[in-house]
């Protein structure tokens, strides 16, 4: 018989240590000891650990099978805008973890930045990485060991916002731009390294003093004032939340010893987180309410006595809505926004003729004195309503300045062209509301006779089927004049 | 005294007006507070939530408890916000704890002590898609991501779930690849799971302490879908878990895990590169298609590169007898660079033999020994 030749050239099928050695596929192989298959028609050595480390953790040492975790952030740890890729590594000996940039040009090692809480006793850590934050535990439940899971990630806040971020970014008086390590849990704020307080005030008359901001942080002061005509009634309660990055709800700490008592009342409310005895915060500074990660409050009420507490309001603590955030200082700054003073009615005068005695067109003059207009009226406005006239309730058209005023003298006159009423004793009246349609001062009424009503003519420029013409039913020329 | 504070609306003694009470607003509910403290063993996100396994939990009340069973869901987008709402426990009572949670395509995978329970996860909620016994894991290193699916080894098998259906990675059709008992003694409680993703390759480690016999390894090749075995080929310390970490350029990644070196910790890599090392790699047992027919093998080739240290050794007839056959030169000697032709010719024990299997052993001296191709030059006798 002839000599033939078999050839062996395909392996990619490897081990087949199962079957007879007989029956393997042809590209299989019994036993394969570091060698390895996987190019096609080659058998070669298989790959290993490498001796060179990436990098080195000193005078550290491991839990078996845990504390390596992979992450990689937007930012370096200098909180340069970086993509960075990063590593922990959990110190069994002490429970902490190190991180470590892995990305080229940043090789340090950011030592013990989540305290697990270990004490040699087979910390074994556990991680998860969101939105550029790691969180990481001890996932040794049977360990004596009281740390919560640790948060660390960047945080970019620009708290208390007092102009408009749309125009260069906006002033911030508080800008928090750093890496923060912290509690994983979301704390209620009474649960905070300093515990925060809370009050109610009530701000009708004044705005608080340094009895109610007090010199320390950590604290809410909740300032309300009320007025008639509104539909709070009874006795209510108030509970407060804070909202942490990512819109993320804290428990309620619910203010038990205050309540506001209303009858028929609407009511305002003001919100004054308080800051000790400074007007800034410093970047570097701790966040006032104790957690870097709280960008919001969320404010609750009830009715005193039932269960269920519903939204008050959300305080954006950034940008702080449409009217942003202002600093407020305990001594100057009682009195400011509340006005003080008097508003005062003149007899109206008519635009032609004389006197108050006939329906025509005249001018009524509000002569407003502030004696307090120095305090604190930056951009309020005030809105006068008159009463009495032809068309009652009556809005002067334009918003008052309510800083206009200087106290020395006896007021500033606003003009207002009013429309006389029918014939008739009238009252005629002033208020002075706020931008809330709130009032705010009245004037003292005054009381005028009006002798003649006035004529209409038949002229259909001025024909009017309006109620306000209904005055003028007894006509006495009834060929010139209609009866509306 | 002059204290500050910052006011809002930011305007003096101008506030947000409430004609009444706005009962109309959501309420607070109490019993959604988030839990004071969330301690977990094994965390996965999905679908912008945070899923946690194997929990202990601190309620606001103070109360501690350890929930082994019991799995909690984040709120959307609040990663860190865990309240009773999110709880969810497919069993419970059933003498497993929850050992480590992965997602794929829609999937929670929960991998408990014994069982695998596939929970269906989507943002109208979650059901239990199906449970396998003897899919578990028992350590959380036994399990791996890859780009095609979770991976994992248990004692049962190594399993890869697609986003579909489960495949053992040990089993091709009908076919086991590893000897039940060669895996059962491979698997301990310590088996880690790492994923390279370079060359797609699962690398199944037995133990990551250092009393682990001989830090050996399965790797299986995802491509070929070929496993072969390393001796030796991780360190014999003690080992983290895997991580895939992106290189320091960052345009790759590569699999490594920490490791205790005397007094320190070092972060070391798998790497691909063939590394000097004893091999034991036996081909099948060749009867040339003539099982019943004598033979006379003669002589055989091997072409190869760097193949110094190494040795050809042959048996005969399904004997495992790697001294059956003598060869006139053993040793595969040349240490050429290029693919190389050696012969060694049989002296003896290659007559009147039904089958042959050959055996290349030692120490190979340089990492880029390959072989490329074997041929056996043989005659078929004649039947009697």
């Amino acid at each position: 018989m002839p000599k033939k030749i078999h050839r062996l050239v395909n392996f990619e099928g490897g081990v087949n240590e199962s079957s007879d050695p007989r029956d393997v596929e042809t590209n299989e192989v019994i036993q394969s000891d570091n060698v390895v298959v996987d190019e096609l028609g080659k058998l070669k050595l298989i790959g290993e650990v490498s001796s060179t480390a990436i990098t080195t953790f000193s005078s550290q040492s491991i839990e078996p099978g845990f504390g390596l975790f992979s992450y990689s952030t937007d930012r370096d740890n200098a909180g340069n805008l970086n993509h960075t890729d990063w590593i922990t590594m959990l110190n069994v000996a002490d429970g902490n973890v190190d991180l470590r940039h892995t990305t080229s040009g940043s090789s340090a090692v950011i030592t013990d930045k989540l305290d697990l809480g270990g004490n040699n006793d087979n910390v074994r850590g556990s991680f998860y990485f969101a939105d550029g934050v790691l969180r990481g535990t001890d996932s040794n439940f049977a360990a004596a060991r009281n740390a919560n899971t640790q948060w660390y990630g960047y945080t970019d806040s620009k708290l208390f916002h007092t102009t408009d971020r749309d125009t260069n970014n906006g002033t911030a008086v508080h800008e928090i731009s750093r890496w923060t390590g912290t509690d994983a849990s979301l704390k209620k704020l009474t649960d905070m390294g300093t515990p925060v307080t809370f009050e109610l005030y009530d701000a009708g008359a004044t705005n608080p003093s340094a009895t109610q901001i007090t010199n320390r942080k950590n604290r809410i002061v909740l300032a309300y004032w009320k007025f008639d005509n509104g539909d709070w009634n009874g006795d209510y309660q108030f509970g407060f939340t804070p909202v942490y990055v990512g819109d993320q709800e804290g428990p309620m700490d619910i203010h038990e010893t205050q309540t506001i008592t209303c009858a028929d009342h609407k009511v305002l409310f003001q919100v004054y987180v308080q800051n000790a005895d400074s007007a800034t915060v410093s970047a570097g500074d701790a966040h006032i309410l104790g957690d870097d990660r709280i960008i919001g409050i969320n404010i609750y009420f009830r009715p005193y006595g039932e269960k269920t507490f519903r939204l008050l309001k959300s305080i954006d603590l950034k940008e702080g809505g449409q009217n942003h955030w202002k600093a407020y200082n305990s001594t100057d700054h009682t009195a400011h926004g509340v006005f003080a003073g008097t508003v005062t009615l003149a007899q109206p005068v008519q635009t032609s003729g004389s006197g108050t005695n006939s329906y025509k067109e005249a001018t009524a003059t509000v002569t407003i004195n502030n004696t307090n207009y120095s305090n604190g009226f930056d951009d309020r406005k005030g809105i006068l309503r008159l009463w009495g006239f032809n068309a009652s309730p009556e809005y002067h058209d334009v918003k008052v300045e309510l800083d206009v005023q200087d106290g020395s003298s006896s007021g500033t006159n606003f003009p207002i062209s009013v429309v006389l009423p029918s014939a008739g004793t009238h009252e005629f009246r002033a208020e002075l509301l706020d931008e809330d349609f709130n009032v705010v001062a009245e004037s003292a009424p005054i009381e005028t006779t009006i002798a003649d009503s006035g004529l209409i003519s038949t002229d259909s420029d001025r024909f009017d089927y309006g109620s306000e013409y209904g005055a003028y039913a007894d006509r006495e020329d009834e060929e010139t004049w209609y009866n509306i | 005294m002059v204290n500050y504070a910052f006011i809002n609306p930011g305007k003096f003694h101008s506030g947000f007006q409430f004609l009444g009470p706005p009962f109309h607003h959501r309420e607070y509910i109490e019993e959604l507070e988030p839990y004071k403290n969330v301690k977990f063993k094994t965390a996965v996100l999905h679908n912008r939530r945070v899923y946690v396994g194997n929990v202990k939990i601190t309620t606001n009340a103070g109360v501690i408890e350890t929930l082994g069973d019991t799995m909690l869901k984040s709120e959307a987008n609040q990663f860190d916000r865990f309240t009773m709402r999110g709880r969810i426990d497919v069993t419970s009572g059933d003498g497993e704890d929850i050992i480590k949670l992965e997602s794929y395509a829609d999937r929670v995978l929960q991998f408990k002590h014994s069982t695998l329970h596939v929970i269906n996860a989507t943002e109208k909620g979650e059901f239990l898609e199906d449970s396998y016994k003897f899919k578990g894991v028992v350590n959380p290193q036994a399990v791996a991501r890859t780009d095609y699916g979770i991976a994992w080894a248990n004692k049962f098998g190594c399993f890869i779930y697609d986003g579909r259906q489960i495949h053992d990675l040990l089993e091709d059709g009908i076919k086991r690849k590893i000897k039940q008992s060669t895996w059962d003694s491979f698997v301990t409680a310590s088996t880690m799971v790492g994923y390279s993703p370079s060359k797609r390759q699962i690398i199944v480690v037995d133990g990551h302490t250092d009393d682990d016999t001989g830090a050996n390894i399965f790797l299986y090749d995802i491509p070929t879908r070929a496993w072969v075995k390393g001796l030796g080929r991780v360190n014999n310390d003690d080992k983290s878990n895997f991580a895939v970490i992106p290189t320091a350029d960052r345009t790759s990644s590569q699999l490594c895990f920490l490791k205790k070196d005397s007094s320190d910790v070092k972060l070391v890599p798998w790497s691909d590169t063939s590394a000097v090392g004893a091999i034991d790699l036996r081909m099948r047992d060749e009867d040339f298609g003539e099982p019943h027919i004598r033979k006379k093998i003669s002589k055989i080739y091997v072409t190869s590169k760097r193949g110094s240290g190494i040795t050809v050794s042959g048996a005969t007839n399904g004997s495992q007898n790697f001294s059956d056959i003598t060869f006139d030169v053993g040793t595969i000697s040349v240490d050429q660079t290029v693919w190389t032709k050696t012969e060694h010719k049989v002296t003896a024990g290659g007559n009147n033999v039904y089958s042959v299997q050959l055996k290349f052993s030692g120490t190979a001296a340089n990492a880029n020994f390959e072989i490329n191709d074997i041929s056996v030059v043989y005659r078929l006798k004649g039947v009697k």
